[in-house]
């Protein structure tokens, strides 16, 4: 039997229009950025915004490539995650579309940046990815409520798991100096295992 | 039939052999390599080529059968406008990004390069392509007579039928 493989992308919408320090004082920054979504954002909306993107990029062709696969698995307002569903051989073509689309896909959205953090082959994969990236942005949030009430904490060792795209380090919270934001540009892509598809 | 001669020859002749036949080489050829005139001093392998090239036409076709067609005369700005909305149909901003040089347009025919990596999409965008509605009412449409990675073959085969035909 042929199987047809497809692709994940776990994808945040990062709020950009909030600049950090201002007078919201007691909310961390890192929460300003992950703030939750308008209820108006309907799963049909995004797909709609994603197929008009991905027309306007790669045309007829591109569209008649990525259009049968597409689809939004899961939908959460609250957390700003979505789990997109894309046929294996045009994810990428998915994910440039995303990279170009700067506003919520509703009437006069706000402008956000959709960020993809992880490509897997497998839907549990993603959902575990998920649930990892909320309970390490619940620690950065209160590493940095932390460091904001004068405390003495480590570096932002949650915060930098979150932000970087390798694998390992963010899997084990290892401790560094002097992070950069590199791992703001990709996620991090899993190949699909022979289990579950 | 063997007639005597002055040579006895080694007895691996056969029986049938005549005179007129040349006597069986004596010398070992794996220790003697024949010269040849000519010599290849050096060799080259052109892999990869920058650009393709591609010979375009530019036909129209009628709104009904019996209208006449006037010529229409071809200019390098008319052909880079219908090959960017030819790209820019099939394959978006990527496509109509497509670096496409004009090279000579004659007559009907044109004569394009493209990177050599975009000569499918190219091609595909090309022969995909709708056309548009020219100014007496038919409709213009592209078609490519050869595409390929070196000019000089596309020049000769489009010449080819002016060897029979002229």
């Amino acid at each position: 039997m042929v199987r047809l493989k497809d692709r994940y992308l776990l994808v945040n919408i990062i709020y950009t229009d909030v600049l950090p320090g201002q007078s919201r004082a007691s909310v961390p920054d890192v929460l300003l950025y992950n703030q939750p979504t308008t209820g108006e954002l309907r799963p049909q909306m995004l797909v709609k915004a994603i197929r008009g993107e991905v027309a306007a990029l790669f045309g007829d062709c591109g569209s008649g490539a990525v259009d049968r696969s597409l689809q939004v698995k899961y939908l959460s307002p609250a957390t700003s995650t979505f789990i997109l569903r894309v046929s294996r051989a045009h994810y990428r073509l998915v994910w440039a579309a995303l990279s170009f689309m700067n506003q919520v896909p509703v009437k006069n959205g706000r402008p956000c940046i959709f960020r993809v953090v992880r490509v897997s082959g497998t839907m549990r994969k993603i959902e575990e990815e998920a649930v990892r990236r909320a309970k390490l942005l619940i620690l950065a949030a209160k590493d940095e409520m932390a460091s904001k009430n004068g405390s003495s904490s480590s570096s932002a060792d949650a915060l930098g798991a979150l932000l970087r795209s390798d694998s390992l380090a963010s899997r084990t919270l290892a401790v560094r100096s002097g992070q950069d934001d590199s791992g703001l540009v990709c996620g991090y892509e899993d190949k699909d295992t022979s289990g579950d598809g | 039939m063997t007639t005597t001669s002055q040579h006895q020859h080694p007895t691996n002749r056969s029986p049938e052999a005549m005179d007129i036949d040349l006597p069986p080489s004596t010398f070992d050829k794996t220790k003697f390599i024949k010269t040849s005139k000519t010599r290849v001093l050096t060799t080259a392998t052109l892999s990869h080529p920058p650009f393709s090239y591609a010979h375009l036409a530019v036909t129209q076709l009628p709104n009904d059968e019996k209208q006449q067609q006037p010529e229409l005369e071809l200019d390098a700005l008319q052909v880079k406008s219908y090959l960017t909305s030819a790209l820019r149909q099939f394959l978006g901003a990527t496509g109509a990004a497509i670096p496409v040089d004009i090279l000579l347009v004659k007559g009907q025919d044109a004569w394009v390069r493209v990177p050599r990596e975009d000569l499918a999409a190219f091609a595909a965008a090309v022969t995909a392509f709708p056309g548009t509605s020219s100014d007496s009412g038919g409709t213009l449409l592209l078609q490519i007579k050869a595409c390929g990675d070196w000019l000089g073959a596309l020049i000769a085969r489009a010449s080819e039928g002016d060897v029979w035909t002229r």
